[in-house]
Formats: C-alpha cells, structure tokens, sequence
C-alpha cells in the first residue's frame, strides 16, 4: 500500500461491538420448556475459562492489528482471524447448550442471545471489510472457501444440536425436506416463467418505442402492489374460475393453494426482467451492431452472435433480483396455502413458539443469499472476455 | 407550457390521494358492492375496525418508520462520507446488498423473538428494513457531487457545515429522496404483513378473511393496500421528480 500505515476504524468498531455485545448483552437465552419465559445468560455463565480466554485473545489480536495499520497481508490475517472468532462463537453456544440440556434441564431450550448475534456480526463487519481489501490475495479464496467448508462442517458435525433451532429441526425434519423442496419448486417456477414471459416483452420495449411506457408502467404499478394484497385480489376470481370450469378444480387450481402463489410470483418476476433487459439492449454500441451486419450477419444472426452475448450479464442481473424477491415473497405465500417454508413461520407466529420462527426465517435468509451469490457469480462468468 | 404540464402531473396525484380517501371512507358502498359480489357470505365486512381506522394504523405505522429511517440514515450517510468515516462505506455497501437479500417478512418474523408481539416489533422491523435503501442512496448520493463544486464551497470561505446544508445536500436530495421512496414503499407492503404479528393495519382483514374463508373480507383489506402502495409511489416519485428539477 502506497500511503503510510493507518488505523482499520472498522476492525477497531468491529472489536469494539464484540467486546461490548459480550460483556454487556445475554450469550444464551434458556427457556425451560419450548414455550416458557426465556432466562438470559451472560457469556462468564454460559462458557468455561478456556473458550473466553479464546475469545478475548482473538479479539484483541484484531484490535491490536487494526492498531498497527492497513495492508493487504494483515486484511487476510484479520479475516481469517474474525472467521475462526464466528467458528468459535458458534460452536461453543452449541458445546455450552449441550451441557445445559444433559444437565438438569433435560426439555429446555436454548438459542443464542442478542450478545451472541450482535458479536457475530461485529466478527462479520470485520471479515467483509478485510475481505475487500486482500481480494486481490491469491491465498484468500481458498480461506473463504474453507470458512464456509469449516460452517458447513460445525452444521453436520451435530455439535450445535442442541441449539433450540436445530432441535426444532429434528423433530420435523421430514417435513422441513418437503416445505424446503416445495417453497424452490414455486419460486424457480415462478423465476422461470418471469423470465419467459419478461425476456420478450423487455425486447419488444427496446425495440418499439411506442408500447415501452405502457410496459413499464404496467409492470412497475403491479410490483408496487403489496405481495400480500396481490394474493388476496386473485382470490376471488381464480376460485370463480374453479367452480365454473371443471378442468380447472382437477388441475388443483383454485382460489387458495399454489396457482395464485404462482401467478402472483410470477408478476412480480416481471419488472427486474423487463427493466433489465431493456436497458442490457439499450447499452449496445451502434457500431458493433454496424460491424456485424458488415460481415453479411443476417437479423438472426446478429441477434444470437452479438446482440445476447452482449446484454445477456445484465439480463442475469434482472433474473437475480427477481429470483431473490421471489424467495421472500414464497415465503408470504404460505398464509394463502402454497406451502414452503413460511408455512414454519407462521405457525410458529401462531403458537408464539420463537424456534419455529427461526426454523422458517433462517433457511429462507440462506435461500434468498445462496441465491443471490449464485446468480451473482454467473453474471460476472458471462461477461463478455469471460471471468474476471 | 412546461408548467402547465407540471401543473396537471400534480392535478393527477391530488386526484388520485382524494380517490384513496373517498374509497377508505366510502364504508357503506364497500358493503353493497361485497354482497353483491359474495351474495352467499353472511358478514362482508371486517367487524373490528372501520377501514378508515385500519387504513390510519397502516399509514402511522409505516410513516412512524419511514420517518425514523430517514432520520437515521441521512444522518448516518453524512457521518459516513465525512473525512473520519470513509472506511465505513465498503462495510454499509456490502451491509446495504445483504439487507436488500433479506426478506421483509423474515426480518418481520426475526422481531418477535427479540421484541415479542404488536405495534413495536412491527415498526423496528420496518425501521431497520427501510433504513438500508435510505443509507445507501444518501452515501451515493452525497459521493456523487464533483470535487470541483466542494472546492468552490471551500474557496468561497464556507466552513464544512455550510457546505454540506448549502452545497452536498442540496445536490444529493434528489437521490436521497428515490432511497426513501424505495423504503417506504416497500414499508407499504411489509405493513401488510405486520399483521400476522398483531400490529393491525389493512392487513388484519386479508388475514382474518384468509383464517375464516371469506373473500369478501380480503378484497376489503387487499384493494385499499394495493391503492394505497400505487398512491405512495406516485406521489414520492412526483416529490422526486420536482426536486430532480428543482436543483
């Protein structure tokens, strides 16, 4: 780095956070049984000697380098520093509840406290914000991937098992397979389908000035409708559709249950599509086109060689927003009967059972960030000169 | 003649907030026009709340939390852009695109543990949601005005709070102003939601009307919600278009 050593301010507020979420703010919540009052514990009750020791000398080993200044070798180093402090805070809320449920509280359950959520996205500022300065490290992929490798690992090992989220997940796990596969069946559908329909009438936006506004306005007022509301208007008529025309009720299509879920999802999968792959056709240079009808290319040719080469990363960009709103949105669909995973939240809304909340909210979260990574990574492969 | 257009842009918007209003007060022609549709229903209309009560919790609730998301945010992408904060905004950014990944109804569900149920988990919940859009379009926003411009702030012997009241701040409104419009329209649809956890609003119909099968009652609170997101858009996008002129 060319300007002189300088203090990381926000390495020295990510410790700072994690220093005070721990001191300050419960580690674990215990409630004696799935739904009693829940009972704080701060992390010198919830953890022996040895982890907190850990802990403290991890923290301050990230504060003392966000001290000496900014580089990229020391980014890497905090980084991986703030990885192995989120590894170690989770696994030892997981070590800590297994004892407390083997001891003499055999039904409670235990989940992590705001300290233990706050520190770790105090370790995670760090880890983001060290991330970005030794991107250019070659070494530092291969420690992102172990981080994940590393979380993926604690999940499987069933050292957090005893936390309240995974017990929930134990005891109805044949479900949770089910509702998981169903609430990806609707949104990829639904994502699909948007980009099927979206991809053509964005095109045809570009290409014909006149019916553009009336696209974009039609497709921008339907995304403003409240997700919610959209399924609540389609009630009515699609359960009308049902009873009048028989094929329809065998199709299982009816005024609840999946195909006003579809419908609705597939609007909003309209507009990211739409908008996106206007202005990837708009961005095209003239003259490239000029040159390539020069070489004798026809229209379709063009099109095929040129024109979506071109526009296709951006194209990918629409698709993923949609795919990630879709997500959230399946998730509302359950209050009309779709399934899927919001069908945990809000039965668990219902019976004021917190776990089921997370059994729900936390896989829909994961769902919503693998996908928008996913789709991230393929947009930036397909930019034209490949990977970068 | 520009103005003249202008004028009939807002002549549009005032038409279509007077429709919204004469809609929610209109409880009598909401009852004839349901039993017509759903002669076979015994009740039409949602019996605990008048849908004027229901539509003025929604709109408190989500100007409540629109106006404390801007409020923080603003004052939080000033902070972040001056000398001391720089650091902070590959942080807010990486933070603003994980929380634009988060679903509403997740963060909505995630308040009940921490906050229990009601109006307060509800409003933290939209709070903290609509705060990312209003951050992230304040820092860009205030990123964006030309060094040469804060040099001639500078020369002209401004000190730093005047140069950001006179000169940043005026500059950047009008995308500030499409960060809060972003915000609170989605605030619109989240609040729906809110229902499900007890914060009433013109989602505790469609809720109520889902729970005992009655379409009648989800159409009563499922076209004011709608209207009411469409009007909110319209008349932020018209503040945002007038300011994008104005400067």
């Amino acid at each position: 780095m060319e300007n002189a050593p300088r203090r990381d301010r926000v390495m020295i507020a990510g410790s700072l956070i994690i220093v005070f979420a721990l001191s300050f703010l419960p580690f674990l919540v215990v409630r004696e049984t799935r739904i009693s009052p829940p009972t704080a514990l701060p992390v010198y009750r919830a953890l022996g000697s040895a982890p907190i020791s850990a802990i403290v000398v991890l923290v301050l080993a990230s504060f003392v380098s966000a001290m000496i200044g900014a580089g990229r070798r020391r980014s890497a180093a905090a980084a991986f520093l703030s990885m192995i402090l989120i590894l170690l805070i989770l696994w030892q809320a997981g070590a800590s509840s297994s004892k407390i449920l083997e001891g003499d509280l055999p039904f409670a359950r235990v989940s992590l406290g705001s300290g233990a959520w706050i520190s770790l996205l105090g370790a995670y500022m760090i880890m983001s914000s060290c991330r970005i300065a030794s991107l250019k490290e070659r070494s530092f992929t291969f420690i992102c991937f172990s981080f994940y490798a590393a979380l993926l690992m604690l999940f499987l090992s069933g050292q957090l098992d005893s936390l309240s989220f995974m017990v929930e997940f134990f005891n109805r796990s044949s479900r949770f397979w089910q509702e998981l596969s169903r609430h990806l069946t609707l949104s990829l559908s639904a994502v699909f389908l948007g980009t099927v329909i979206g991809f053509p009438l964005g095109i045809a936006a570009f290409r014909k000035r006149r019916i553009r506004a009336i696209i974009l306005s039609v497709a921008n007022t339907l995304q403003t409708i409240p997700s919610l509301a959209l399924f609540g208007l389609l009630i009515a008529p699609l359960a009308v559709a049902s009873r009048k025309i028989p094929l329809l009720a065998s199709m299982g299509i009816g005024g609840i249950g999946w195909a006003p879920a579809l419908i609705a999802l597939t609007v909003y999968s309209l507009l990211p599509i739409i908008r996106n792959t206007l202005s990837a056709f708009s961005m095209i240079d003239p003259s490239v086109i000029e040159s390539g009808r020069g070489m004798g290319m026809d229209s379709l040719q063009l099109f095929l060689k040129v024109e979506l080469p071109i526009a296709l990363p951006v194209v990918v960009t629409g698709v993923r927003i949609s795919g990630v709103q879709a997500i959230g949105n399946t998730a509302v669909a359950a209050l009309i009967g779709a399934g899927g995973l919001g069908q945990f939240i809000f039965q668990g809304l219902g019976e004021a059972a917190p776990d089921l909340i997370l059994l729900g909210a936390i896989p829909t979260v994961v769902l919503a960030l693998s996908a928008d990574g996913l789709l991230r990574r393929l947009s930036v492969a397909l930019r034209p000169g490949g990977a970068s | 003649m520009r103005s003249g257009k202008v004028l009939s842009r807002w002549a549009l918007v005032t038409a279509m907030v007077v429709t919204l209003l004469v809609i929610l007060l209109a409880e009598p022609a909401w009852e004839w026009s349901l039993r017509y549709l759903f002669p076979g229903q015994r009740t039409v209309l949602y019996e605990r709340s008048s849908l004027a009560g229901l539509a003025w919790e929604h709109f408190f609730l989500v100007g409540l939390a629109s106006l404390l998301s801007t409020l923080l945010g603003v004052t939080g992408g000033v902070l972040v852009t001056r000398t001391g904060g720089r650091d902070f905004i590959p942080v807010i950014d990486n933070l603003a695109s994980i929380g634009q990944t988060f679903p509403p109804v997740a963060v909505l569900a995630l308040a009940v543990p921490l906050l229990g149920f009601g109006f307060t988990p509800a409003l933290f919940a939209l709070f903290l949601y609509g705060l990312m859009p209003v951050l992230h379009n304040t820092v860009t926003g205030l990123m964006s005005v030309p060094p040469e411009v804060l040099d001639a702030a500078e020369g002209m012997g401004m000190r730093p709070l005047q140069s950001l009241f006179r000169v940043e701040l005026p500059v950047a409104i009008p995308v500030i102003m499409g960060g809060i419009r972003t915000s609170t329209v989605i605030s619109v649809g989240t609040a729906t939601i809110g229902a499900t956890i007890g914060a009433g609003g013109l989602g505790a119909p469609i809720i109520s009307g889902l729970i005992s099968n009655n379409p009648a009652v989800v159409l009563q609170g499922a076209i004011p919600a709608a209207l009411m997101a469409v009007v909110v858009d319209k008349v932020l996008g018209e503040i945002e278009v007038a300011l994008m002129r104005g400067r």
